[in-house]
C-alpha cells in the first residue's frame, strides 16, 4: 500500500486548500501577472480535466505548464506539434529488439502526468485524433495492445490565435475534449517589468526559468485532492443553473451550435474545483459563473453574422450568464 | 490666331484620328509636359499632405480631385506650343494665372467626375465663355460625339494598369533580404507604410498619364474646331493669298469671289463693275485649276436594306399599334411598381436581418436591464410588511431556510433602495460585490453576515442556530433603522 497515497486521501479540506494556494503561489513565482489564469488551470488539475491554452507568442504559456510540472512533481513531457508529427510520435511504438530477437513497445512521451502539447493544431488531424484519443480514454493503444496511462493524466495543449497558415484547426468535437480552454493576455505593465526583471537579472540566455519553483504537491496528493473536490458538497440548484446556463446557451440568438451535455458535466467539474481551490467546502453559484465561461468558450460556434462583426464567445457568454437567472433566496 | 503657324496639318478630322494627334503631340512635349504637371502638383500635393493629417488615403483622394488644376497649364502650355510659341521658365507666371483661372471652379465641383473633362476645358480657358454663351457653345463643340468619354474612359484604365504595375515591380523586384510589400495592406491598409508607396504610385501615374489626357483632349477641340470654322480652306485661302506672283490664279479667283460679294453687298457703288464675260471666262479658268476642279473618289458602306422598312419592319394597323402601345405604357409602370415593391421588400429584410443579427446582442442587453427593473419590485412585492416578525414566525415554526431566505430577500430589497442595481443573473457573491463597490464598508457588514449565512445554509447545508438567526435578524434591523433615519 502506498502510504502517500494514503496520506493524500487523509487531507482535510483546510489542508487541501492550503496545498492549491501554495501551489497557485508557487506558479505564480514563475509566471508573473496571470492570477486568472493560474487559478483556472490549478481547477483544472484538480478537476481533472484537460486544457486548451490560447495565447499569442511570448506571453508565458509554456512557461505556465513548466512551472506547474515543477510545483506539482511527477512525469513531464513536452511535444512540440509540427506538421510532420506522426501518431507514434507521441503515443510510442513497437520496434524489434535483436538481442531478445521480440518486439518492444517503446512508449512514447504521452506517457507521463503532465503532457504540454506545444502548438497543437500545428499537427494533422491523425496526430491531433491519437492524442486525443488518450485524453479521453486515458490509454493508449500499440500493436494491439491497451497501455493505461498513470493517473494523473493531464494534457495542457497550447495555440496561438494568429498565424493560422498551415495550421489544421481543432474540430469541435475534438475541442469538447479539453475542460477548459484558458486565455492567456498580455500582462499589466507593472506585471511585465517584474516578469522582465526577473527573467533578465542574473540570467544568460533566454532559457525558461523555473528555478525558483519547488515542489508543493505530490501526484498521490493531487489525486486526493481530486477525490475531495468530487465530494464537496453541492446542492440541486447549482445543478440546475449550471443545466439552464448550458440549455440556454443553445437556444441563444448569434449562437449556432451550442454546447452539449459534456459540457454541462464539464461546467460542474470546474465548478467543484473552483469551489475547492477558493477554500469552500461547498459549490456555489459564483463558482459555476466564475468558470462558465471557460468551459463554454470554445464548446460553442457563433453565427456567421456575429463571427462577421466581430463578436467573441466571451462576448456572448457574458449577456447570457448577466441574462440567465441565479438561484438565490 | 496665327493658323499657318499651327505645326499640326489643319485639316477635317474624326475624332478617332484627333486622339491619335494630341497623343502624338504628348509624345513630342512628354518631357516639359510631365515637368510642368509636378510643377504644378508638388505644392498642392504638399499642402493636402499637412490638411489631411497625412493620411494617405485622404492625400490621394484630394490629388486626385484636384487633377483639374495641373491640368490647365498643361493645355494652355500645349496651344501654344501647338502654333508655334514654347512657353519657358520665365513664362510660368503668365501660365499659371491662364492655367487657374476661377472659372476652373465647375472642374473642381458638380463637373469633376464629367467623363469629357479634357475636352470641354478648352473652351473654358481658351475661349474664356461663361454662362449661356459657354452652354451653345459645348452643345455645338460637342455634337454627340462619345470619343471624349472613351478617352478619358481609357485613361483612367491606363492609371489602373500603371499603378499596379509599379506596384507589382516594386513587388517582385525587391530582393527578399528586404522587408516585402504586403500588397493586401497597400491597397487596405491606411495606417502601412505599403499603401503610402501604393498612393505615391498612383501619383506617378497621373502625371504619367495627364500630358496624353490633356493633349488627346486639346488635340478633339481643336479638330472640332478646324472642322467647324474651315480652319483648313482659311489657311488654304492665306497660303494662295501669301504666295504671290506664284499664285496669281488663285488670288485673281480670290478677288473675284471677294468682288462677286461686293456685288451683292447693298450701298456699295463706288467698286467698278467687271465685264460679265471676262468674268465668265475667268471662272471657268478658275474652276480647271486643279484645286477646284479635282474629282475625289470616296467608298462608303450603305446597307441594302431600306431605312423606310427598318424603321416600321411590321406594318399593322392604327388600332393595333395604339393598343400595343397602351399596353407597353401600362407594362412600364406595372413593372416600375414591382421595382420599387422589389426595394421595400429588400429594405425590410435588411431590417429584419439587422435586428436579428447585429442588434441582437444589443437586445440582449436592453432585456437584461429590464430583468433590472423588474427584479426589485418583485423582491419589494414578494416581502411582508414587517420583516422581522414574518422571520421570527418561520423561527417559531422551525422553517429555518424560510426565515434565512426572507432575510436574505429583504436584505436585496434594502440594497435596491440604497441605489444598488441587481440584475437577475447576479449570484450571491455578484451581489456582494455589487454592494461593496456602492456603499461604505460599514453599511456592507451586515449584509455580508447574511449573505455568508445564507450560503453555508443553501449550499453547504449547514443550518444555523436559531441564536444565529436572531443575531443576524438584529443586525439587519439596525442597518435597515439607521438607513431609515438617515433618508428621514
Amino acid at each position: 500500500m502506498n502510504t502517500t497515497g494514503d496520506q493524500a486521501d487523509q487531507l482535510g479540506l483546510e489542508q487541501a486548500s492550503a496545498k492549491l494556494e501554495a501551489l497557485e503561489a508557487m506558479i505564480a513565482r514563475a509566471v508573473i501577472g496571470q492570477d486568472q489564469v493560474i487559478r483556472e488551470s490549478v481547477v483544472a488539475l484538480v478537476a481533472a480535466g484537460h486544457v486548451l491554452l490560447e495565447g499569442l507568442p511570448g506571453v508565458g504559456k509554456t512557461l505556465l505548464v513548466r512551472a506547474m510540472a515543477a510545483a506539482l512533481g511527477g512525469r513531464f513531457s513536452r511535444v512540440q506539434f509540427t506538421p510532420d508529427l506522426m501518431p507514434s510520435d507521441v503515443t510510442g511504438h513497437a520496434m524489434f529488439d535483436l538481442k531478445s530477437e521480440e518486439f518492444r513497445i517503446r512508449r512514447g512521451p504521452i506517457f507521463c502526468n503532465l503532457l504540454l502539447g506545444d502548438e497543437i493544431n500545428r499537427a494533422p488531424a491523425k496526430t491531433q485524433a491519437a492524442m486525443l484519443e488518450a485524453m479521453q480514454e486515458q490509454q493508449v493503444t500499440i500493436e494491439g495492445r491497451a497501455l493505461p496511462l498513470t493517473p494523473p493524466f493531464l494534457v495542457f495543449a497550447t495555440q496561438n490565435p494568429i498565424e493560422q497558415e498551415g495550421t489544421y484547426p481543432l474540430p469541435q468535437a475534438q475541442l469538447d475534449r479539453f475542460l477548459l480552454k484558458v486565455f492567456i493576455d498580455y500582462p499589466e505593465e507593472s506585471e511585465e517589468i517584474a516578469m522582465v526583471r526577473q527573467a533578465t537579472q542574473g540570467r544568460v540566455g533566454d532559457q525558461l526559468d523555473t528555478s525558483r519553483v519547488e515542489q508543493v504537491l505530490s501526484t498521490h496528493e493531487l489525486r486526493g485532492i481530486q477525490r475531495l473536490a468530487a465530494d464537496l458538497e453541492m446542492d440541486d440548484s447549482i445543478l440546475d443553473y449550471a443545466v439552464r446556463l448550458v440549455r440556454a446557451a443553445r437556444d441563444w440568438q448569434g449562437i449556432e451550435t451550442g454546447p452539449g451535455p459534456r459540457a454541462t458535466v464539464a461546467l460542474v467539474r470546474a465548478a467543484r474545483g473552483h469551489a475547492l481551490a477558493s477554500g469552500n467546502g461547498f459549490v456555489t453559484p459564483d463558482d459555476v459563473k466564475a468558470m462558465a465561461a471557460s468551459v463554454l468558450r470554445h464548446r460553442l460556434k457563433l453565427t456567421a453574422d456575429l463571427e462577421i462583426e466581430g463578436y467573441q464567445p466571451d462576448d456572448v457568454l457574458r449577456d447570457l450568464l448577466s441574462a440567465v437567472p441565479a438561484p438565490r433566496a | 490666331m496665327e493658323l499657318d503657324r499651327a505645326t499640326a496639318a489643319l485639316r477635317p478630322r474624326d475624332g478617332w484620328e484627333g486622339q491619335d494627334l494630341g497623343f502624338a503631340m504628348a509624345r513630342a512635349w512628354l518631357l516639359p509636359l510631365w515637368l510642368l504637371w509636378w510643377l504644378s502638383a508638388l505644392p498642392i500635393g504638399v499642402l493636402c499632405l499637412f490638411l489631411t493629417g497625412f493620411r494617405p488615403d485622404l492625400w490621394l483622394l484630394a490629388l486626385w480631385w484636384l487633377k483639374p488644376v495641373y491640368e490647365g497649364p498643361l493645355l494652355i502650355w500645349a496651344s501654344r506650343a501647338l502654333f508655334g510659341e514654347r512657353l519657358g521658365w520665365s513664362d510660368l507666371r503668365t501660365l499659371f494665372r491662364a492655367g487657374v483661372p476661377r472659372r476652373l471652379l465647375p472642374y473642381l465641383l458638380w463637373r469633376r467626375i464629367g467623363m469629357r473633362r479634357s475636352f470641354l476645358m478648352p473652351l473654358t480657358l481658351l475661349e474664356g465663355l461663361q454662362g449661356r454663351a459657354a452652354r451653345e457653345r459645348r452643345r455645338v463643340i460637342s455634337n454627340g460625339s462619345g470619343v471624349p468619354f472613351w478617352l478619358t474612359l481609357v485613361c483612367y484604365h491606363f492609371e489602373i494598369i500603371l499603378w499596379a504595375s509599379l506596384l507589382l515591380g516594386i513587388f517582385f523586384l525587391v530582393p527578399q533580404e528586404l522587408p516585402r510589400l504586403d500588397l493586401m495592406a497597400a491597397v487596405t491598409d491606411d495606417a502601412s507604410w505599403a499603401y503610402w508607396i501604393s498612393a505615391i504610385a498612383y501619383v506617378f501615374a497621373f502625371s504619367m498619364v495627364a500630358p496624353f489626357y490633356v493633349c488627346a483632349g486639346f488635340a478633339l477641340y481643336f479638330s472640332r474646331r478646324t472642322e467647324l470654322e474651315a480652319w483648313d480652306l482659311e489657311l488654304a485661302f492665306k497660303t494662295v493669298r501669301e504666295s504671290g506672283p506664284k499664285g496669281a490664279r488663285g488670288l485673281s479667283a480670290m478677288l473675284l469671289i471677294v468682288g462677286a460679294g461686293l456685288l451683292t453687298a447693298p450701298g456699295v457703288d463706288a467698286a467698278p463693275m467687271p465685264d460679265p464675260d471676262r468674268a465668265k471666262a475667268l471662272i471657268a479658268e478658275v474652276l480647271e485649276d486643279p484645286d477646284f476642279g479635282s474629282v475625289k473618289e470616296v467608298e462608303v458602306w450603305v446597307p441594302i436594306e431600306s431605312p423606310d422598312e427598318e424603321e416600321d419592319p411590321v406594318r399593322l394597323p392604327e388600332g393595333v399599334k395604339a393598343v400595343l402601345l397602351m399596353v407597353a405604357g401600362s407594362l412600364k409602370w406595372i413593372l416600375l411598381a414591382f421595382a420599387v415593391a422589389g426595394i421595400l421588400l429588400l429594405l425590410l429584410r435588411i431590417l429584419r436581418d439587422r435586428r436579428r443579427l447585429g442588434w441582437s446582442l444589443r437586445r440582449v442587453r436592453s432585456r437584461s436591464r429590464m430583468a433590472v427593473s423588474e427584479s426589485e419590485p418583485m423582491v419589494e412585492a414578494s416581502l411582508p410588511n414587517d420583516i422581522a416578525q414574518a422571520v421570527r414566525q418561520r423561527l417559531r415554526d422551525g422553517d429555518r431556510r424560510g426565515a434565512l431566505s426572507l432575510l436574505y430577500r429583504a436584505s436585496l430589497a434594502h440594497l435596491g433602495r440604497l441605489g444598488v442595481e441587481i440584475p437577475e443573473g447576479a449570484t450571491e457573491g455578484d451581489c456582494l460585490r455589487l454592494a461593496r463597490r456602492a456603499l461604505p464598508r460599514a453599511e456592507v457588514a451586515p449584509f455580508k453576515r447574511v449573505t455568508q449565512a445564507w450560503w453555508g445554509f443553501a449550499y453547504a447545508h449547514r443550518a444555523p442556530s436559531d441564536a444565529g438567526v436572531e443575531s443576524l435578524l438584529e443586525a439587519w434591523s439596525q442597518w435597515t433603522a439607521q438607513a431609515r433615519e438617515e433618508a428621514a
